[in-house]
């Protein structure tokens, strides 16, 4: 196992690291499938840049920033026509709703909260709030001052809420629901 | 300060970002101390997203997620690199002994590569790397030997498929035609979500096969992921086999998944 004075080794990253990983690429893709394949990819890159991280205490936000990297790539190809290989083969486990049940929350209707973001809202979002990283390690990660990672997270964190509210009381979300920028 | 700006104050500045000494924080924090109404929407603000997190986080990890990372990583590093030569003067006795090891090493090497050329066995990763190939052009046919005609050769057992995947011009090939060792073809078959997955099959006299697959059936097999090809191989009646898909190893996961509700 590392400690924070040796040398990062993947193997540990791996074990350290993974299920935040894939908590963090399934609400951005919000398929089991494209987040196993997004965390495999994130740390067989790592494998291949482990000489860029200098300080395994930051590996975390490394890791993050490769992960999030890969996922604007897919957009991006996405875009060109390729469409996201088993996009409808693998449906999520339903986690305990009891847990969120006094606001009505439940986990797809959060997907598709999260979904409806914009990418630029939806990372930071899932960084600071469920991942508990810094303003200031999400600013790093996403290359944009703290203040932009701020105003970013009040907006959407405030239109996630609107919207979840609005499912508990109106019926389904609106997929099609966009913040405005 | 008013409510709505005493408001989005304390949206913008919550966590380690509220700087004690920011006159706006202090005074929409002021604010929230003599308005009922902003300490509501805030309390409510803050249980809600208390809810939010704990439904986000509650994402279930897939089983052997972690095993199938560390197996792609192991795939990936490969073999540990050579240390850098070391030219000290002290070493050149040493070296010279390596180099009739290494001497030594290439003769052994030699006479295994003729065992295993008159053996005619292939590794399992050369298979695979052949069909990727293949699975890149989006072709069917043998790999390695003889002609092949995909209308007239078809594979008989297949074991433990579900019958919604189909399995173009195989039943009979390996029987009717010995000769023809290790054979590729494209299969599909339904996921659960109605998709159309597609992907490549091969099968292989295990006699033919180094390094093959410990798995006795695909439903027992681990998924690899590596350079953008998932691949399932496993063991079975004497025979090797190995599906390949593009992308990820949901595929195969899911394909695995009907075989075990089929076989049960």
């Amino acid at each position: 196992m590392s400690d924070a004075h040796s040398s990062p080794n993947v193997i540990d990253l791996v074990r350290q690291h993974h299920a935040l990983l894939f908590r963090y690429a399934y609400r951005l893709t919000g398929s089991v499938t494209d987040a196993e394949d997004l965390t495999q990819e994130t740390y067989l890159q790592a494998c291949r840049k482990l000489d860029q991280l200098r300080d395994v205490q930051r590996a975390k936000g490394w890791l993050c920033t490769i992960l999030r990297n890969r996922y604007l790539k897919r957009l991006r190809d996405n875009e060109q026509g390729e469409l996201p290989l088993g996009d409808k083969l693998a449906t999520i486990a339903e986690p305990n709703p009891a847990k969120a049940a006094a606001f009505g929350i439940d986990s797809d209707q959060l997907q598709a909260a999260l979904g409806a973001l914009p990418e630029q809202f939806r990372s930071p979002l899932i960084l600071f709030y469920f991942e508990e990283f810094s303003y200031q390690e999400i600013a790093d990660q996403m290359d944009v001052p703290v203040g932009t990672v701020m105003s970013r997270l009040s907006r959407g964190n405030a239109h996630l809420r609107r919207t979840l509210l609005d499912a508990a009381h109106y019926g389904p979300l609106n997929n099609s629901a966009a913040i405005s920028m | 300060m008013d409510c709505n700006e005493a408001l989005a104050k304390l949206e913008l500045s919550r966590s380690e970002a509220c700087a004690d000494g920011d006159p706006e924080w202090v005074a929409a924090s002021a604010h929230l101390a003599e308005c009922a109404r902003c300490r509501t929407v805030v309390t409510h603000r803050e249980e809600m997203d208390r809810a939010i997190a704990t439904v986000c986080r509650d994402v279930p990890i897939p089983a052997g997620l972690e095993d199938r990372l560390l197996e792609a990583v192991g795939a990936e590093l490969g073999p540990k690199p050579v240390p850098p030569r070391d030219n000290s003067a002290s070493q050149k006795r040493r070296r010279s002994v390596g180099r009739v090891a290494a001497a030594a090493g290439l003769l052994c090497l030699a006479a295994v590569g003729l065992f295993m050329f008159a053996n005619a066995r292939i590794s399992l990763d050369h298979v695979t790397q052949a069909a990727v190939r293949r699975l890149d052009a989006q072709t069917a046919g043998p790999l390695f030997t003889g002609d092949y005609d995909p209308q007239r050769f078809v594979l008989h057992e297949l074991p433990n498929l579900p019958p919604s995947m189909r399995m173009d011009a195989f039943r009979d090939l390996l029987p009717q035609r010995p000769e023809l060792a290790i054979a590729v073809s494209q299969f599909e078959f339904r996921s659960g979500g109605g998709g159309l997955v597609r992907g490549v099959l091969i099968v292989a006299p295990e006699g033919r096969i180094s390094g093959g697959p410990a798995a006795g059936s695909i439903s027992a097999a681990t998924p690899v992921y590596h350079s953008g090809i998932s691949s399932v191989a496993w063991n079975n009646g004497g025979y090797v086999y190995v599906c390949m898909v593009h992308g990820g190893d949901g595929p195969l996961r899911e394909l695995q998944r009907q075989v075990r509700e089929q076989t049960t």
